[in-house]
């Protein structure tokens, strides 16, 4: 009876014993291979690798557009205020555990990938290569304007202990860079699209790229224009005379979509934050319209109200007038619903014509006058935000209206008092296009807050409090501090930045263009 | 009816043949080992006038031979004197036993029967011999051996315990013996029919271990530690997790659980953590085959929360366990290899027995379970901030509870007033009920085990559900005397409805924990606003929040359900060729799946990352586990002193992982869960799993051990295994762990004092390893979704391809001793282990273009104690008291880390603190924010009297680890009555709650109940200029502050606690009240867990909670509460 049932399950035993009991390791390295990814870059992913590197490197993804942009720069340079008692970044607390997604966001994750990108197209694809080389000016001057001194020419190399560069050192590189980029673009065949539809901003459209690295090679030189003008004067020359952004169909934006949203669209429903005073000040004493684009009326009565930076915990919570629901949170298009079509901005046409208005006002040559280039800068603003009515525009450029004083919690004054039509003294002049560059430039709260620094433009109102000592009210926040890990991992080497810094690692420490 | 009871007596018969059969097989046996024992001539023997008692013990000094004789049966005033030289075993007895009435038969392994000759048998005794387990339960069974005192005149008994015998005369007295009872006495009388109980024997120092490779031992003959459980210490307490069963019963245990619910995983760690990367936990064994025993996702999450998959060892069914051995230590599991340096927990599971009959057990247990600790709460100030009420706050820093009426967030006009449970209400009482059958017969040719349990379980959450069902079958099959087959199969189902996420993502208890305390349950209760032409809305308290939502929403409107097949086979046969070498081969599999199931629906706060309306999640994980292995044994006698033990053995395992994700990102129609219905249909694994979705590995291994004995006294172990492992480098995947052993029984080889019964010293040196996972050595880059065509995301860790396993030596000793007839005994053990060559993960600045370098460093030692005490106090026929005792002290120093890095982090940062590993410090070190202090320790303020912080995670509030964890159970057993409690302790380690920092944040706890309207200066602070702070800050903003900026320092607790975690009350029907009848046994338990705390140092929580089962502990958040459970099991035997 069971002998029967004993051969066959005798059988089956040694069977499978014998099937999966091969003795051997040669296939162990294959079997040790995730066949689901890769194990470096190869030739048909380097697109990929440049979409990757352009959305990590306008810190796209929702969580580190959160903890780089919104919850630092976009307080500091005032197009928001919180709400959230939460945030004492808003008080200029550089919060420990919030500030290394930047660095971390660029250094080991953009950089290293647009670096495979670069190699991998050195001397193979010029046109590929310079595309991301102009992205590696757009990257890391915005990083370096964060801190000053950091790794860049080493940067991304694998080794253990990477140096710091002088900022001074980096600016030059990025001119050189965006120099041959432009003539490498310009002498290419036009109609090329590099990268293809994987080139998230310009679908690889070479006169594009060749627009935005000249515009770039321009807003590199009024930053240094403080500090090494006569180096400023020629790149942004050279940068005009090789051709900027003159429209809104040249504005870089970058497409987003359902795994790459849009950041900013996905934090307005938290009620972090609310309208800045400041913003609320010039758009209503101006009567903006883009007002309504920028902000949304409040869920309470339907009016626009902004919240002072700075507000203390007790502030917060102590009138009903800074509660979330009575004020203005971000305008239509960045409601969570649109997060996958509201492009992220990575440069608009309306700047390109402040930069130049600015270059003119220093007595370059910026093909146009200041007045007509900071109408041209406000008139291709309004466009850009729907706004195509000219006799509106008109109506506006040539206002004579000043900043508004507030209902709001402090019954604030106006925060200043220059108008928009242009004035006849070079210092308003010089206020007026910041103050338009600065009201064009949103959301884009990292450009902002360096133009603020710089300039000392506009005039927004000081912090209501600080909780930060190194900057009592109303000074006003010049840098990121070094983060702790690099003291932890890279110590020889962020010693050395502090040197090159000329100051000691503090918020209030200027970096090299901002010359007092 | 009847022709079933015919059918049953005809079985009973076959079997009694069979049973006669195998004792002539046996006796042949031994005559075969008689004659091959005959013949040597070495004993050398003085000895003068003693008794023969001291005789024999003096020939077993010189001999290799043992004797089993009983006491009574040698004459008390003979006196004897040998003295020969050169000669055999037979002529040296020949002259003690001379004018005896006492014979010899000499057995397989040199054992010396000692009986009296047989006299004639006139006199016929029958009567009934039942077995009465360890919860008091009466069974009977075949083979219990009944033998007429001082005489070799014995039989066994049938399968419903019956036995006949012929003695001698009324006076003689019957010995009534069975393995694994204790052996009685009874005089015969004049009783027509006798009714005998035996009594289950305890602490047998005798036993029979199961060790690596399943190899059962002689725990005398060990030279490392090793306890065991028996099934019945892991199943009364009807625990679903048996892991949550071993608490306090081993000694050196540490266990943290997840507090997910029923069903939820633990982490097991024995003798402390030695891997920063790698696992610390143990090896899950059951019949002698590896099991998966990883939590998957929940493994490494942080403060953010995950969800527990359920590991692998709270699958296995309490109910089926025959026994478990566990191998804390790093020599036991040597034969293991590359992954045996957290040692091993080896589980056997019940086999059909001979001669049983056909046995069933029917159990059934009920348990109703409450949360048995909450967070402490202030209960006089109500929802609002700066003492306002405040309709939408999440706050309770409002108006004080005077009974003020408000119109408050449901638009009712309601008093103010103390809602004090409306937290505890929220907290349903849980249930457990958990009913199994099983059945199991057996005849000589092939045993059978089949059982099946349903485990039913509510959690204290609502709507929170575990289901398992268990079948098990288990057949063994002796086709000849030589050959062997055992076959099992093992099918788990298991459903979990809604099991809660832990961490912050725990948004229903987060929300119910932290809730303003005048908000009314019943308000909240009504969770969602019906819509006539949209989807239903959430009712909260507050504006829109991704932290907190209506807690039942949380648990009615994101629902999880996630169910898993497991299947356990084992194919194996044994051939023995002769009585000295076997050879096994065994295949066995471990297969089970994962399918879950998300559906959160619109208007759900927390899913902002997900534009639309709500969100439909499904998740496939398979697990392939094969394991092909073959085992040689070969014993022999080297010389008459010398015995030699060999297992060689070789194995391939395979493992095999595979997950797919569908994640809609958002649903286009409102609350319409369908993959078809995605506002993206895309897979962003990357999201939820950060880790690699596919994993498959092998290892090939060749082992063997070898068993040196010397006179059964002395013994030396020598194991050695080298692995072959697909995951290392192929320069570095051939790797040897050996280890050795010794260990000696005094009390064999000299004579000791009296009462000193038993002791044996031991000492072993081990070397082993801990592997790394796959696709672990060079980069991976991953094209996931992304733009307009994908991303390609690059590897952010720099791989080492040189990388070479784990490596941990090992040594320890140890001493076992009983006294006074092993009324009291202890097994005491030290050991030391050196992890070296730490696979880790350290930062690496982040402008090299990575995050972080996976190295091989470090020196991590753990020293420590493990001690097992046990005692019978009290031991008279009706009232014993059982006391046993385990302890456990481990002592950690990281001696070295890296040469680049003087530190790592064990999870991610964590806003409350980090989880570090420091060179020159203790594995697991916590670190918080803190407020800044002078040189006298006096706090720092700034000009509003609020403490200045330095929010660099520097201050170091301790260690997450236990200073030393004991147990100690009770036994006290009156006739029919066994009363059993454990005591649990756990000294030392701390806890950061971030419970805690939520509450305070929210003025809900009680400690910010203090100073509200009065406001207070901050004890012994100065301001910045060094002069005595006297400026006032208001409670409100002072716990603003501090839970701001996570001063965690103020949220830090010594877990230090003791709790009564299991007593059982339990009446066994007595024989006498069953009769005759179809029963055989029945015993009814009230069992408790989790009665309360003895003491508990943490604040409102169990500082056993931890957020998942990974080497990140030491936090705890928004755990659901431990359970306290209470019920009733009945087992009924028939």
């Amino acid at each position: 009876m069971k002998r029967p049932n004993f051969y066959i399950s005798t059988s089956i035993i040694v069977l499978i014993f014998l099937a999966t009991g091969s003795g051997c390791t040669k296939n162990f390295e294959e079997l040790n291979t995730d066949p689901t990814t890769l194990s470096g870059l190869t030739p048909a992913t380097i697109p990929n690798a440049f979409a990757k590197a352009e959305y990590q490197g306008i810190y796209g993804d929702p969580g580190i557009y959160q903890l780089v942009r919104n919850l630092f720069v976009d307080y500091w340079s005032q197009y928001f205020a919180v709400i959230d008692p939460g945030t004492p970044t808003d008080r200029f607390v550089l919060k420990a555990d919030w500030v290394f997604y930047q660095w971390g966001s660029l250094y080991s994750n953009t950089w290293p990938t647009l670096k495979l990108v670069i190699d991998a197209t050195e001397g193979v694809d010029p046109e590929a290569n310079a595309i991301a080389k102009i992205w590696k000016a757009y990257i890391f001057h915005s990083c370096t304007d964060f801190y000053g001194p950091v790794p860049y020419f080493q940067a991304g190399t694998g080794q253990l202990s990477i140096p710091y560069d002088s900022q001074e050192a980096i600016y030059d590189d990025l001119f050189k860079i965006l120099d041959s980029a432009s003539t490498t673009l310009t002498a290419a065949d036009q109609s090329r699209k590099v990268f293809g539809d994987n080139d998230l901003i310009f679908h690889g459209s070479i006169p594009a790229w060749t627009k935005l690295g000249n515009t770039l090679r321009l807003r590199l030189a009024i930053r240094i224009s403080g500090v090494s003008p006569e180096r400023a004067k020629s790149e942004a020359e050279k940068a005009v005379a090789a051709g900027v952004m003159a429209a809104t169909a040249d504005d870089a934006l970058m497409d987003v979509g359902p795994s790459s949203p849009n950041g900013l669209n996905l934090m307005s429903p938290w009620g972090g934050f609310r309208m800045s005073a400041s913003m609320e000040s010039f758009f209503k004493g101006y009567n903006d319209p883009r007002l309504q684009e920028y902000y949304s009326p409040s869920p309470n009565d339907s009016a626009y109200a902004g919240l002072r930076n700075g507000l203390s915990i007790d502030q917060l919570v102590a009138s009903p007038k800074n509660n979330g629901d009575n004020l203005s949170n971000v305008g239509p298009r960045y409601v969570e619903g649109k997060a996958n079509e509201n492009k992220l901005a990575v440069m608009y046409a309306a700047e390109a014509f402040f930069l130049r208005a600015e270059g003119a006002l220093n007595g370059w040559d910026m093909g146009g006058t200041v007045e007509e280039l900071y109408n041209e800068g406000i008139a291709t603003s309004m466009r850009q935000w729907g706004i195509e009515d000219e006799a509106a525009i008109t109506a506006y450029t040539e206002g004579t209206a000043l900043p508004a004083a507030l209902n709001d919690y402090l019954l604030s004054p106006p925060v200043t008092d220059i108008p928009v039509k242009f004035a006849s003294d070079p210092e308003k002049q010089r206020e007026q296009i910041l103050t338009q560059k600065w009201l064009a430039l949103y959301p884009d709260g990292i450009e902002a807050w360096a133009e603020i620094r710089r300039t000392g433009y506009p005039k927004i109102y000081p912090l209501v409090n600080s909780d930060n000592p190194d900057l009592p009210v109303p000074e006003y926040i010049r840098r990121f501090t070094y983060i702790e890990s690099e003291y932890l991992t890279n110590p020889a080497a962020v010693q050395a930045a502090v040197g090159m810094l000329g100051g000691p690692d503090k918020p209030s420490t200027r970096v090299w263009w901002n010359v007092e | 009816m009847k022709k079933t009871r015919a059918l049953r007596r005809r079985a009973v018969l076959k079997f009694l043949i069979i049973m006669k059969l195998s004792t002539f097989f046996i006796f042949v046996l031994s005559l075969q080992a008689f004659s091959s024992g005959y013949g040597q001539n070495n004993i050398n023997l003085s000895i003068k006038n003693v008794g023969i008692k001291k005789a024999i013990s003096a020939i077993q000094k010189v001999s290799e031979y043992r004797f089993v004789y009983n006491d009574d049966i040698l004459p008390k005033n003979k006196r004897v004197s040998i003295s020969v030289k050169e000669a055999s075993i037979q002529e040296v007895l020949n002259e003690l036993f001379v004018e005896t009435s006492l014979t010899y038969r000499i057995m397989n392994q040199k054992l010396i029967v000692i009986s009296t000759t047989q006299p004639a048998m006139p006199f016929g005794v029958s009567g009934t011999v039942r077995l009465k387990d360890q919860a008091g339960a009466l069974t009977t069974s075949s083979g219990v051996v009944v033998r007429e005192l001082g005489t070799s005149n014995a039989t066994t008994t049938d399968d419903q315990g019956r036995f006949t015998l012929n003695v001698a005369n009324g006076n003689v007295q019957l010995e009534i013996t069975h393995v694994g009872y204790k052996s009685t006495t009874v005089g015969v009388g004049n009783q027509p029919t006798l009714d005998i109980t035996l009594e289950t024997e305890v602490q047998q120092l005798t036993d029979v271990v199961v060790t690596a490779l399943g190899i059962n031992r002689q725990k005398k003959s060990l030279t490392y530690s090793a306890q065991s459980l028996k099934g019945t210490d892991l199943s009364e307490s009807r625990n679903v997790n048996v892991t949550n069963a071993m608490s306090g019963k081993v000694a050196g245990l540490t266990i943290n659980k997840t507090n997910s619910g029923p069903g939820g995983s633990n982490r097991i760690i024995f003798r402390g953590n030695r891997s920063i990367a790698g696992t610390n936990q143990p090896l899950i064994i059951v019949d002698g085959v590896r099991i998966d025993n990883d939590a998957k996702a929940f493994a490494d999450v942080a403060l953010f929360g995950g969800r527990d998959n359920g590991d692998g060892i709270s699958n296995i069914n309490p109910d089926d366990i025959d026994n478990m051995s566990v191998l804390t230590g790093v020599s036991a599991a040597a034969l293991y290899g590359s992954d045996a340096a957290n040692g091993a927990i080896i589980i056997t599971t019940k086999k059909g027995r001979v001669g049983k009959g056909l046995g069933v057990q029917i159990s059934s247990s009920v348990t109703t379970e409450k949360a048995m600790i909450l967070p402490k709460v202030q209960n006089s100030y109500g929802q609002g901030n700066a003492g306002v009420f405040v309709p939408k706050s999440e706050d309770s820093w409002g108006p004080a509870l005077d009974g003020t009426a408000v119109t408050d967030w449901t638009g009712k006009s309601q008093p103010l007033s103390p809602q004090k449970d409306n937290t505890r209400d929220f907290f349903r009482t849980g249930s457990e009920l958990v009913n199994s059958v099983a059945l199991s017969s057996g005849t000589e040719k092939s045993q059978t085990y089949f059982s099946y349990t349903n485990t039913l379980s509510k959690g204290i959450i609502p709507n929170n559900e575990f289901r398992r069902n268990n079948f098990n079958l288990r057949e063994s099959i002796n086709l000849t005397s030589k050959l062997t087959v055992d076959l099992k199969a093992n099918y788990i189902i298991e459903d979990v409805y809604n099991r809660p996420v832990s961490g912050v993502g725990n948004r229903a208890v987060s929300t119910i924990f932290a809730m303003p305390r005048s908000l009314r349950l019943d308000d909240i209760r009504n969770f969602e606003t019906l819509h006539p032409d949209a989807a239903p809305t959430q009712n909260y308290w507050a504006e829109q929040t991704p932290s907190f939502q209506n807690p039942y929403w949380s648990v009615y409107r994101n629902l999880y359900q996630k169910r898993r097949n497991r299947i356990l086979g084992l194919a194996a046969i044994k051939y023995q060729f002769n009585e000295h070498l076997s050879l096994q081969l065994r295949s066995s599999i471990d297969y089970y799946n994962d399918n879950s199931e998300e559906k959160d629906y619109n208007d759900s706060y927390w899913l902002s990352d997900y534009v639309g309306r709500g969100n439909y999640v499904i998740n496939k994980e398979s697990n392939r586990q094969f394991n092909n292995d073959v085992l040689l044994n070969y014993n022999t006698d080297l010389t008459k002193d010398l015995d030699l033990n060999v297992n060689a053995g070789a194995s391939i395992e395979k493992f095999n992982f595979e997950r797919s994700t569908l994640n809609n990102q958002g649903l286009n129609v409102p609350n319409l869960f369908a993959t078809a219905n995605a506002l993206a249909l895309s897979d962003r694994q990357d999201f939820y799993f950060p880790y690699a979705p596919i994993s498959r590995t092998e290892r090939q291994s060749v082992y063997a051990s070898a068993q040196l004995g010397f006179r059964n006294y002395m013994f030396l172990d020598l194991t050695g295994r080298n692995d072959w492992s697909s995951t290392l480098p192929v320069n570095n995947a051939s790797y040897f762990f050996p280890s050795a052993g010794l260990s000696g029984v005094i009390s064999d080889m000299v004579t000791l004092p009296e009462f000193l019964s038993y002791l044996k010293l031991r000492t072993s040196y081990a070397f082993v390893g801990n592997g790394t996972g796959f696709n672990n050595i060079k980069p991976s880059f991953v094209l996931a979704p992304g733009g307009n065509g994908g991303f390609l995301n690059i590897d952010r860790t720099l791989k080492n391809p040189n990388l070479k396993p784990e490596q941990t030596t090992s040594f320890e000793g140890g001493l076992d001793f009983a006294l006074f007839r092993n009324l009291i005994g202890a097994e005491i053990t030290y050991y030391k282990t050196n992890t070296k060559n730490q696979i880790l993960t350290i930062p690496v600045p982040d402008p090299s273009g990575y995050a972080q370098r996976t190295i091989n460093a470090g020196n991590i030692r753990n020293s420590g104690v493990e001690l097992v005490f046990y005692a019978k106090p009290i031991n008279t026929n009706n009232f014993k008291w059982n006391l046993n005792l385990t302890f456990g002290a481990n002592r950690n120093k990281v001696i070295v880390l890296d040469s680049l890095s003087k530190n790592t982090l064990l999870s991610s940062p964590q806003a409350i603190g980090s989880i570090q590993v420091v060179e020159g410090g203790k594995y697991g070190q916590l670190f918080t924010a803190s407020m800044e202090r002078n040189e006298s320790g006096q706090i720092i303020v700034g000009p509003e009297g609020l403490p200045l912080i330095n929010t660099n995670q520097e201050y170091d509030v301790g260690n997450y680890n236990p200073d030393w964890t004991g147990g100690v159970t009770n036994t006290f057993s009156y006739k029919s009555f066994s009363l059993s409690f454990l005591i649990d302790v756990r000294k030392g380690g701390t806890i950061l709650s971030g419970t805690q920092l939520l509450l305070a944040s929210k003025g809900v706890s009680e400690r910010t109940a203090a100073n509200r309207e009065t406001g207070f200066i901050i004890p012994n602070s100065v301001n910045e200029s060094g002069g005595k702070n006297e400026v006032a800050v208001s409670s409100e903003k002072y716990w603003t502050h501090v839970t701001q900026n996570s001063v965690g320092e103020l949220f830090a607790y010594d877990a230090t606690n003791a709790r009564l975690r299991e007593a059982s009350l339990s009446y066994a029907i007595p024989a006498s009240k069953l009769g005759n009848s179809f029963f055989r046994g029945a015993s009814l338990s009230l069992i408790g867990r989790n009665l309360f705390f003895i003491t508990n140092k943490a604040d409102g929580f169990d500082p056993e909670s931890s957020l998942g089962t990974g080497n990140n502990q030491g936090v705890e958040y928004a755990a659901i509460p431990t359970t306290r459970s209470l019920g009733l099991y009945l087992k009924v035997n028939f």
